[in-house]
């Protein structure tokens, strides 16, 4: 994947198609958008102290039963 | 059969007219020695207004049989297949019966010869259409759209296990591939950061991102002569696109997710989540805010509603309001949204290789964000063991589209094994997607606008 993506960059730079300022949003946004989710994991993983250690059951539902929204998500496992 | 002739007798009726009407306007040609009426007055529709088969040749001038084109017929018929897959298939029908509604709407045809506004279309300015518009192309639908999607979305998969968030932020690679991939094809650098956000599958993302940076109105340089270079007005197709992969979530990702996966990874047996307190549940969206938008301030319209929702929700003070925001609001908003969109797509406007385009460039992205999401879980899991280890499909959720992109995963999970239920750890990157999304979608707005 690493490679490949390398590939495709360096193919893109070479033909003139972007320029480093294009590959500098691109790397820099990518960067950025795992930071910002980094950052929330590493709080919630370190910080947030988790205050119960129960299990939610496994879900006891059919396919396409569970309506994922909000609360019901709760009611239906 | 009788069907047949009924509608076979209403086409001849129709093309009867048409004749005699095409007649009665060469006729009228005719009597003034081959001259035309004056192009004002004709574009005005006023040229002849005297007697009663003018008056009638009038009407007809005026109605959408006249004025029908190729690609009005064209686009009422993809109004029409949206329809139809939302009924048939129960695709995204909230959003694709509005949307298909509204294209229909879009492309119904009406005089607009020489620029003669009769307040109709949605690029009108005045009309009623218009001015619903003005909430799209302000990037207003958008956050309160957020604001509903937070007071209906539960944490609690993301907050137990943390650390799937990661497969919610690997999943946005598709965006920022997309985005290169634009700029490859000649898309100016506002519009491909427009483009990439397809990759996001997140229908409001997309909107609020192309109303800012490709929304015909921005003023991209000048030409030598000093004219300025408006930016493209691409929020139509980028909305179309958007939601279409969005409704085809359950197309797209299962063949990219059993060839980027063995059956061993896909049989593989997550540990149950563990419960999560309302402390927690109420800490996550204050602390999410903080985070997410100290990172990335352009994101704030989007993210400042969804936590600000998921307050209202998780607090359980506010009732009320977190029921109204996620009913009433998100349903007027939406049906709002959907229509404005929909209408937007005026053929003269949508069919266009620019389109076609979008539409590539969106597959591309939602595959590459789908691969990237299921990539990048298999190389958590060379430093995972155990009951820690993360069941591959879980990081095709990560392309956000809450929650069709769940739902494939946990029907792919039990065709494998009907005992493995993978519904609440796929909901984890998903809504950790549409964080991704919206931060991404930040980040380009900060560095393209």
């Amino acid at each position: 994947m690493e490679s490949l993506s390398h590939c495709f960059v360096m193919t893109l730079l070479n033909a003139g198609a972007i320029d480093s300022f294009a590959l500098a949003i691109t790397l820099l946004g990518y960067f950025i958008v795992f930071l910002a989710l980094v950052l929330l994991y590493l709080t919630f993983r370190y910080l947030v102290p988790a205050e119960t250690d129960g299990v939610i059951e496994t879900i006891k539902v059919k396919p396409g039963d569970a309506v994922l929204q909000g609360d019901i998500l709760i009611e239906t496992i | 059969m009788k069907k047949l002739f009924t509608v076979a007798g209403i086409i001849c009726i129709l093309c009867l007219l048409r004749l005699a009407f095409l007649q009665a306007d060469r006729g009228a040609f005719g009597a003034n020695a081959g001259e035309p009426p004056s192009p004002s007055l004709q574009s005005a529709g006023l040229s002849d207004h005297h007697g009663p088969f003018q008056g009638l040749k009038k009407f007809y001038d005026y109605s959408g049989f006249r004025n029908a084109t190729s690609g009005h017929i064209v686009m009422i018929v993809v109004g029409l297949v949206f329809i139809f897959l939302a009924i048939r298939y129960d695709y995204e029908p909230l959003l694709l019966v509005p949307i298909g509604t509204g294209i229909i709407i879009g492309n119904i045809p009406f005089f607009q010869d020489g620029g003669f506004n009769l307040q109709l279309g949605v690029y009108q300015d005045g009309s009623v259409m218009n001015y619903l518009y003005y909430g799209v192309l302000k990037g207003i639908y958008p956050p309160l759209i957020f604001l509903g999607i937070g007071a209906m979305t539960d944490f609690s998969s993301l907050i137990s296990n943390p650390r799937l968030m990661l497969l919610g932020a690997a999943a946005q690679v598709g965006i920022f591939i997309t985005f290169l991939g634009a700029l490859y094809l000649g898309f100016a650098p506002p519009e491909a950061g427009a483009i990439g956000i397809i990759g996001g599958a997140d229908g409001p993302t997309a909107i609020f991102l192309s109303s800012k940076l490709a929304n015909g109105i921005n003023i991209l340089g000048y030409s030598p002569e000093g004219d300025p270079l408006y930016v493209k007005n691409l929020i139509g197709p980028i909305a179309i696109a958007a939601y279409s992969y969005m409704a085809l979530v359950p197309v797209i990702q299962p063949p990219i997710m059993r060839l980027l996966t063995t059956r061993n990874e896909r049989l593989i047996r997550m540990k149950p989540p563990r419960a999560v307190s309302r402390n927690e549940k109420i800490m996550f969206p204050i602390i999410g805010l903080l985070l997410t938008t100290f990172i990335s301030p352009s994101s704030l319209p989007l993210l400042g509603m969804l936590f600000f929702g998921n307050l209202l929700k998780e607090s359980t003070v506010t009732k009320r309001l977190a029921e109204t925001s996620r009913n009433a609001l998100i349903d007027i908003v939406t049906i709002l949204l959907g229509l404005t969109v929909g209408a937007s797509t005026q053929a003269d406007v949508f069919l266009t290789s620019e389109s076609l385009l979008i539409f590539g460039l969106g597959a591309l992205s939602f595959m590459i964000a789908t691969a990237g999401g299921l990539i990048f879980a298999k190389i958590m899991n060379l430093f995972l063991k155990g009951e820690n280890r993360i069941n591959p499909l879980v990081g095709a959720a990560g392309v956000s589209a809450v929650p069709d992109s769940a739902r494939v995963v946990q029907n792919i999970g039990l065709k494998e094994d009907p005992t493995n239920h993978l519904l609440m750890h796929a909901m984890a990157p998903n809504v950790a997607g549409v964080i991704g999304s919206a931060v991404a979608a930040g980040i380009l707005l900060s560095f393209l606008l």
